[in-house]
């Protein structure tokens, strides 16, 4: 551990875990810093692999009278609020976006009132924050309207060719193999702003009516028991025994699904930036999705959208064109690539620094 | 749906995939019509998940639940630890060492009997839940195959339905006497062609006298009710149908009697002699030759003896009509020769038939006689009056038929 000696900039996160999108911009930021000056990283929940990297909460000692915290707002987590209410240092707050508690309230509502009390949080730290920061203008219009001011809007991207360069699992590429044709890939955890059940719908109406009998791969963490529940039962009562609940995968299981997949699809509701779109972009799939929340300036014309308001039937037949109209597929799949090329030109961790810097 | 909107945000579509999207739209409407689309299919979708949603786990989760619990259940063992032989009491060591050494096979001996019970059980309900799960999973699966099978041909024959009704459409519209649905108002056409309101009430008074004492009287489709108008006014109970709903407001808002209804469906539902007389004004054109069969033989069986019944129409034994009133009106289907509609009402058993002509072509518009006394004057009009018969004879006639 490196000791900071003058004035720091420090970031705190409710958890840091390998792989994490705002871990590792956490990371890259903190690497950066510490080219100005004294920089930590300091989570309530620390995954065992970033011991040496993350340090725990209660850990913090002030060092410097002009000391900064770097707050990463994501979860509502009442032990990080309460450890920065009882700090006096000026706060920058990066906001990732708290999802709105309504979405859970029909399977768990204990889950709803915390995510409604961590924005809540967010609120209540605007007398304390010097610089808002928003990883997009979505987030950035959230918090105008709970009051703060001047919020920059800096996506919170990393390397976004991280997993394309790795080698995918051998054993989940055979089996990919074998799956029907097409395959069609969602990467988000399976919760209800992200829609899985209208991508439940939209496989019906395809198999159903438009002949289509590929495979939907729903990717992600399933921490909402009672939900994935109800997606199941969806699943078997609509007969569709080509979709499958993958659960959380490792990166190698993760470069096979999107190496395999003939296209990436997303119904979701809320976001607050969507970074496996451009990931997928990265390894250059066509994207369909809804126009929904940050979706659309996450993507820029790098993906089909189509409108908030359209159901199942449109996407169904949106998904089947792209996968059959060749020149619309290359000409999303050519955007993504220059999507992804407009974002690495000017790496968001320097952009990010540099709003600090103007604060410090 | 999906209540958050895109932050203004200028991000979107390309102008070749919003045209893409255009297309696609268009392609979904299109596949709707077609019935490719069974109707209400995304708001049923969205139905069926929040029942899913709003109900508790069905058996299978349960049933996994409790294979877990059984799963348990046999793993566990019981152990008898060793017991113990110290103590602090003098003697007391010597003491437990006797006790336990008499328990201790005791003790054994149960605790394997426990075990082999608790190992029973767990089979017990294994085999209870494995075979409520058999249960469970095949009538899910017969359940699901059904309604799966049902969808499909519900999908199959609505799409069948909407073929059909597409068809009939068609069908309907080439078929004389189906009728015509006109965009115009049905008044506006009357008022040009027919006269207002008051000619007619002028030109029909003597065929409403002919009803006086026949009470009651149906006056099947009464237009702008001016018939209905002239029985009232001469005190004859009177009702009437029609098949245009607006008219039948029209009429009931006068304070005329009148229901929404077509002539032979309507005849069907009556009793035998329940009405003492029965009118049709210029409406048999309109129906098809085999409806002017029915109404005719239903009059004979609703009318009671004495009763009265008088239908107006056009006379195609007049050129002239062909020429004006016939084939003005697109729902005219045929005209009826008055020869074969006495015909049908003495055959229909009517004791007296009359013919009454009606609605003269106005003198200047037939042929002019010779003012001279001389032969060749005398047989030039004897001619025009024979042209003048056929060419312009009455434009209207109504049969007046005693039953």
């Amino acid at each position: 551990m490196i000791e900071p000696a003058g004035a720091g900039l420090h970031q705190v996160v409710a958890s840091a875990s390998p792989g994490d999108a705002i871990t590792d911009l956490a990371l890259g930021t903190r690497d950066l810093l510490r080219r100005a000056g004294p920089s930590e990283i300091y989570a309530r929940h620390i995954a065992p692999a970033l011991a040496d990297d993350v340090l725990p909460l209660e850990r913090y000692r002030p060092r410097h009278s002009r000391d900064i915290l770097i707050v990463h707002a994501s979860i509502g987590q009442s032990e990080v609020h309460e450890f920065l209410t009882a700090r006096a240092e000026p706060l920058v707050l990066v906001y990732h976006n708290v999802t709105p508690g309504r979405f859970f309230e029909p399977y768990d509502t204990g889950f709803a009132d915390l995510l409604e009390v961590g924005r809540r949080e967010v609120e209540r730290l605007l007398p304390r924050v010097v610089l808002a920061i928003a990883d997009s203008r979505y987030n950035a219009l959230e918090l105008q309207a709970m009051g703060y001011r001047d919020v920059r809007v800096v996506p919170p991207v990393m390397n976004l060719r991280r997993l394309t360069g790795q080698a995918p699992s051998s054993a989940t590429m055979e089996h990919l193999e074998r799956v029907p044709e097409p395959i069609l890939l969602s990467v988000g955890q399976l919760l209800p702003h992200k829609r899985p059940d209208f991508l439940v719908q939209m496989m019906h109406v395809a198999a159903t009516y438009l002949g289509m009998h590929g495979t939907l791969m729903l990717v992600g963490h399933q921490r909402l028991d009672r939900y994935t529940r109800a997606i199941k039962e969806q699943v078997l009562e609509l007969n569709l025994s080509n979709i499958h609940l993958v659960g959380p995968v490792g990166e190698a299981e993760l470069v096979a699904l999107f190496r395999s997949a003939d296209a990436i699809v997303t119904a979701s509701e809320h976001e607050g930036f969507c970074l496996p779109l451009l990931e997928a972009m990265a390894f250059e799939k066509p994207i369909i999705a809804r126009a929904c929340a940050a979706v659309p300036e996450t993507v820029g014309d790098a993906a089909f959208l189509l409108p908030a308001d359209k159901g199942p039937v449109l996407f169904a037949e949106a998904v089947t064109e792209v996968l059959s109209n060749e020149p619309v597929r290359r000409q999303l799949v050519d955007a993504g690539s220059r999507r992804i090329a407009e974002l690495e030109r000017r790496p968001p961790s320097v952009e990010f620094v540099e709003s600090l810097l103007e604060v410090v | 749906m999906a209540d958050d909107q895109p932050a203004s945000s200028p991000d979107q579509n390309s102008p070749s995939l919003e045209q893409l999207l255009v297309t696609l739209r268009e392609r979904v409407e299109l596949r709707r019509q077609n019935g490719e689309y069974p109707p209400g299919l995304e708001a049923e979708m969205e139905s069926h998940f929040e029942r899913i949603t709003g109900r508790p786990p069905t058996p299978s989760f349960l049933l996994a639940d409790l294979e877990g619990a059984v799963a348990e259940l046999g793993r566990f063992e019981y152990a008898r630890d060793p017991l113990p032989l110290t103590s602090r009491v003098p003697g007391g060591s010597a003491l437990h060492k006797i006790v336990a050494k008499g328990v201790g096979r005791q003790i054994q001996g149960v605790l394997i009997q426990a075990q082999a019970q608790s190992q029973a059980v767990a089979r017990t309900i294994t085999l209870m839940a494995t075979a409520t799960n058999m249960l469970a999973e095949s009538y899910d699966k017969r359940i699901i195959q059904q309604l799966d099978d049902l969808q499909v041909r519900i999908a199959e024959e609505q799409a069948q339905v909407q073929e059909l009704l597409v068809r009939l459409s068609d069908v309907a519209a080439r078929v004389p006497g189906a009728g015509v649905d006109t965009w115009y108002e049905l008044d506006a056409f009357n008022a040009h062609f027919r006269g207002g309101a008051d000619d007619i009430t002028t030109r029909y008074d003597d065929l409403a006298r002919r009803f006086v004492g026949c009470d009651p009287v149906l006056d099947i489709g009464f237009g702008r009710g001016e018939f209905l108008e002239l029985l009232g006014g001469l005190g004859v109970d009177a009702r009437g149908i029609e098949s245009d709903e607006r008219l039948v407001e029209w009429a009931q808002s006068r304070g005329l009697q009148a229901d929404v209804g077509r002539a032979v469906e309507y005849l069907s539902t009556l009793e035998y002699g329940s009405l003492g007389g029965l009118v049709m004004i210029q409406v048999i054109e309109h129906l098809s030759p085999q409806n002017v069969i029915d109404v005719v033989r239903l009059a004979g069986e609703v009318v009671r003896p004495g009763g009265r019944v008088i239908i107006e129409t056009v006379n195609p034994t007049s050129l002239y009509t062909y020429a004006h009133a016939l084939w003005v009106d697109p729902d005219h289907v045929r005209p009826v020769h008055p020869s074969y509609l006495g015909f049908l009402f003495g055959e229909a058993g009517f004791e007296r038939v009359e013919r009454v002509d009606r609605s003269p072509v106005p003198a200047e518009e037939t042929l002019e006689m010779l003012p001279g006394d001389d032969d060749v004057s005398k047989r030039l009009n004897a001619n025009f009056e024979r042209i003048n018969g056929l060419l312009f004879g009455p434009q209207d006639y109504a049969i007046v038929a005693t039953r």
